[in-house]
């Protein structure tokens, strides 16, 4: 045990004694792994904000039409589907969700915009955004509209009480949501669904999204089954999880941004690998002669690979440490100017260090296998 | 020079090490820069195919995604002009096209026009034309993305639940938002759409015209008409999703982050060989080498370092750019004003890297070798 | 002092006192020292460790800038002189260490053409080609014109320092224990070196040394005790005999 706190004591002073050597090694570190971080936070919070809408109601299961990809070519189906579903016992609440791409034209520029358009039965306490729920309490009249305030400012004034047009049709600007789905289109606005017929001159039957929540205790994947057989192949039912997935590897494997958020994802954790490497063994070639004369001073092996790994472990975890500092700082920049809700999420942070510390004992060890063979009396 | 080189050279591993790091960097570097001009290029990739001196398009039609469009017979009246020899409207919707093959329906964008002439280079004029003037015929983006499936010329293909043939694949190639397109004849579109109007008009102009003329009379005659050469097109597509999409942000961070993490790499290295090599630039002071001398020694071994960095990195960004063009369909090019602005900072690399270590090579203190 | 000596051109220390840090640090190690070397003279300075014989040898080496006195170097006066002149100065002395100090990643060639950088103007082309090799043989290491230092033994590494210093005819070569880590034979091949290339051409070497065995190679010697220069010893052991 006094050996171990020997050990410790010696790497740190050691590294300590260095301290400009240190401080470079860690820069080096701190920024491959901020880059990391940058870049799983893009992925990631893009995956989020794609998938932003789906989390703003409360289910379990959702039934669609079956040629479903992802949430902008929803195809619609007939409402019935959804009275169907009631059939099943674990049932508690179906909610219906219509979607479909608009135009909207700005009363005062005339410009035009490509639009989401989302229509909502009326809230039977599924909608867990607040914006939405109170939102929908206001749109008295056939006329109002929820906006997203994150809409492109093509969109023109967005303050309540605004008229505008969409699909050619009169609506009035009654309050405000946020979506942001830059991906997709400029904006987005939500209304009752007997107002989305009309204004997407659509079949009142028709839904996109049917929202279904189960009972206390129900198992959404047994649940999913047993709708799945009960209802026809025209649609197809998904747990929440399911769609979510879904959409994000729609996103991740087809569009371009996902395709390009995610190679940078795999490139960044190729050059921290490179980085890591090169700055620790720098970093333990540079000590070798101390380390040699610690062995001809009579320690053993394991004293001087605890002594590299000490130091391969201290420099790392400051320079995780540094880089989460700064990615918490910038992360809040970018979502200001991006509204990408970039975040260090744990499995991040756990894979991150973890891959991290096990290099710095990889490399520790690699690069002493040559030490263990020298002999310290060719030190003189 | 050369002793920077020497100095480098003799410890094989530290080259290594660095040049590894540094390409890293590089690399870096580039595929920002790629992925921000793949958004920026994908964006006007139409313009370049535009088969005419200037285009006109409705004048609040900010950016081409966006979906005003001209009047009919605004058309006719534009082709009246003196010097426009020939005026070609071309019509865009989305649609839904479902194939056989994946079972699936994807949403797709259509191009239609006048089987008589070719307003956009992607094809040869006389096998499309010919193709598109059979009734209810349709050709297909081969560069499209590839979650269409299969798709076998002379089958047949249902468009918005109507069967249309298939006849053949034409390259135009896909952006951001939309996945592939389909190309059919002004007369196949009306059916469907009868009363739908042009997004944008091709001109092309009489032999000896002046395009600047043409514009200017153009702009005078019609107040809600944008007349602009393909180039100016394509110039203000970009400005615009610069303007409107973080994407210079977004990667402008990561290029950034490539920048510091080059110039950490490179100054570590040096440092490192530095304080290792420390007595023999003392030497070099006590012998009377200028601080000047020691300075141009340390910036020479930096910008060999960051130079073969950069060398290495070239060849397998390349590579890296055929896969993700290949993979994305979006256009990722490198070129050379590119390529030199990220040699630019490469080189920036390399002097910062030299300048921050260089304190300590001429801290070291002759006086002290005793 | 011999006042004898003054007249031949060469280096005068007069009361040079030198103190290292400051404040409540401050540590004075040279007390009025004051000695005449002259050009075309061997000189060993000794003394025990930490006698300041050292600082006295990178004072004269311009090393360390002057505090008090003066030291003059045939007609430059060192003290007050500014930074920059200094380096040029130092172009003019050899320096030889201990550690030899060479550069891993040249070879003997490399070496003595960086050393004669020093002086861009002075050596033709062809000069600066055969030059090295011409002074690696009057060494006697011709044959490693291309050895690295990794490649040859100590006593060869320091016959390269030697050659180096000795490139571009040097006014004074001030060495530092230069025999320390050689054996008593090629210690002995060191000295005769000094003396035919350094002292034939009038140069003056200063090698501070505990090598007793090189005291009675040379034409002086200055002992340093306490940071006090005492009477040298020649004499004392011109009177031993």
């Amino acid at each position: 045990m006094r050996l171990l706190s020997a050990c410790l004591s010696f790497s740190l002073r050691n590294l300590a004694q260095h301290k400009i050597r240190s401080l470079a090694a860690t820069a080096g570190i701190t920024f491959a792994l901020f880059l990391i971080f940058l870049q799983w936070g893009l992925l990631d919070g893009a995956k989020r904000q794609i998938t932003a809408f789906y989390d703003y109601f409360d289910y379990d299961i959702v039934v669609l039409d079956d040629a479903y990809q992802f949430m902008f070519t929803a195809e619609p189906f007939d409402r019935i589907r959804l009275m169907q579903a009631q059939a099943l016992e674990s049932v508690e609440k179906t909610f219906a969700i219509n979607f479909a791409l608009g135009i909207w034209e700005d009363n005062a520029s005339h410009l035009r915009s490509t639009l989401m358009l989302f229509g909502v039965d009326p809230d039977s306490g599924l909608i867990l955004e607040p914006s939405i729920s109170e939102g929908l309490k206001s749109l008295h009249g056939q006329r109002n509209i929820l906006i997203d305030a994150l809409s492109h400012s093509d969109f023109g004034s967005l303050t309540p009480g605004t008229r505008a047009l969409i699909n050619g049709q009169e609506v009035q600007i009654s309050s405000h949501f946020r979506l942001g789905l830059f991906f997709y289109a400029e904006g987005a606005a939500l209304v009752d669904n007997t107002a989305f017929s009309r204004l997407a001159q659509r079949s009142a039957r028709d839904t996109s999204f049917g929202m279904i929540r189960l009972k206390e205790g129900a198992d959404p994947w047994v649940e999913r089954e047993k709708l799945a057989r009960l209802l026809p192949g025209d649609v197809i039912a998904l747990t929440k999880e399911e769609l979510l997935g879904k959409e994000n590897s729609y996103f991740v494997n087809v569009k371009p941004l996902g395709i390009i958020f995610t190679a940078g994802v795999s490139i960044s954790f190729v050059t921290a690998t490179v980085i890591l490497f090169q700055v620790i063994s720098t970093s333990i070639a540079t000590r070798l002669r101390e380390y040699a004369t610690l062995r001809a001073m009579g320690f053993g092996f394991g004293f001087v690979f605890g002594s590299a790994a000490i130091q391969a472990f201290t420099l790392s975890s400051c320079a995780f440490a540094g880089a989460a500092v700064i990615s918490a700082a910038l992360f809040g920049y970018i979502f200001q100017l991006t509204n990408l809700p970039l975040a260090l999420t744990r499995e991040l942070i756990i894979l991150v260090l973890g891959m991290t510390q096990v290099m710095c004992l990889a490399i520790s060890f690699a690069t002493l296998r040559d030490l263990s063979r020298m002999h310290p009396a060719d030190l003189y | 020079m050369g002793i920077g080189f020497l100095i480098i050279w003799h410890s094989k591993e530290r080259l290594l090490f660095s040049v590894a790091g540094i390409a890293m960097a590089v690399a870096i570097m580039f595929l920002e820069q790629g992925f921000y001009y793949a958004v920026l290029d994908s964006q006007a990739r139409i313009t370049p195919l535009i088969n005419g001196e200037l285009v006109v398009v409705h004048r609040d039609r900010t950016h081409l995604n966006k979906w005003n469009s001209l009047e009919r017979a605004q058309i006719h009246r534009v082709a009246a002009l003196r010097g426009v020899e020939r005026v070609i409207p071309v019509y865009k919707i989305n649609a839904r096209l479902y194939n056989e093959d994946a079972d699936r329906q994807r949403r797709v964008l259509v191009y239609a026009f006048p089987a008589d002439a070719m307003p956009l280079k992607i094809g040869d004029p006389d096998e499309v034309l010919s193709r598109l003037r059979l009734a209810r015929t349709v050709l297909f983006d081969r560069r499209s993305r590839d979650i269409y499936g299969q798709l076998q010329p002379g089958t047949d293909l249902e468009i918005d639940g109507a069967m249309y043939r298939f006849d053949g694949f034409v390259d135009i190639g896909p952006d951001l938002v939309s996945d592939g397109a389909l190309v059919m004849s002004e007369g196949t579109l009306f059916e469907r759409h009868p009363s739908i109007s042009p997004v944008m008009a091709v001109l092309q102009l009489v032999e000896n015209a002046d395009p600047a003329s043409v514009r200017e009379r153009m702009m005078e005659s019609f107040t809600n008409i944008m007349v602009m050469t393909p180039s100016a097109l394509a110039a203000r597509e970009m400005h615009f999703i610069k303007h409107s999409a973080p994407i210079g942000i977004i990667f402008g961070i990561g290029m950034v982050a490539g920048l510091v993490i080059g110039v950490v790499v490179c100054y570590q290295v040096l440092f490192n060989q530095i304080i290792d090599l420390l007595p023999q630039y003392a030497t070099l002071t006590a012998m009377g080498f200028s601080q000047v001398f020691i300075a141009r020694l340390v910036v020479e071994q930096a910008l060999l370092m960051c130079l073969t960095g950069y060398v290495v990195a070239v060849p397998v960004v390349w590579y890296l750019f055929t896969l993700l063009a290949d993979h994305t369909r979006m256009v990722m090019a490198l070129d050379l004003d590119r390529g030199l602005f990220v040699f630019g900072l490469t080189v920036f690399i390399g002097v910062l890297a030299a300048l921050l270590a260089l304190q300590t090579a001429l801290r070291a203190n002759p006086a002290d070798l005793y | 002092m011999d006042s004898q000596r003054n007249d031949v051109p060469g280096v005068t220390v007069t009361d040079v006192d030198f103190s290292y840090g400051s404040g409540r640090a401050k540590k004075q190690v040279l007390f009025g020292c004051s000695l005449h070397l002259s050009f075309g003279e061997l000189v060993i300075m000794t003394g025990p460790s930490g006698s300041g014989k050292t600082t006295l040898l990178t004072l004269i080496g311009g090393l360390r800038s002057l505090q008090l006195g003066s030291i003059r170097v045939g007609s430059l006066e060192l003290r007050g002189m500014p930074t920059r002149r200094l380096d040029l100065f130092r172009r003019q002395i050899g320096f030889i260490f201990q550690d030899h100090n060479l550069f891993d990643s040249l070879s003997a060639g490399q070496t003595l053409r960086l050393a004669m950088r020093l002086f861009p103007g002075r050596y033709t082309r062809k000069e600066l080609r055969e030059r090295p090799l011409e002074m690696l043989e009057a060494l006697g290491m011709g044959e490693y014109l291309h050895a690295r230092p990794d490649e040859i033994s100590t006593g060869q590494k320091q016959r390269v320092a030697i050659a180096r210093a000795l490139m571009n005819h040097p006014k004074i070569i001030l060495a530092d224990e230069p025999t320390a880590s050689l054996d008593k034979e090629t210690g002995r091949v060191v000295i005769d070196l000094l003396r035919e290339r350094a002292i034939k051409n009038n140069a003056l070497v200063l090698i501070v040394s505990h090598d007793q065995r090189l005291f009675e190679f040379s034409d002086q010697v200055v002992r340093v005790v306490d940071g006090r220069v005492l009477a040298n010893e020649d004499e004392m052991i011109a009177a031993l005999d």
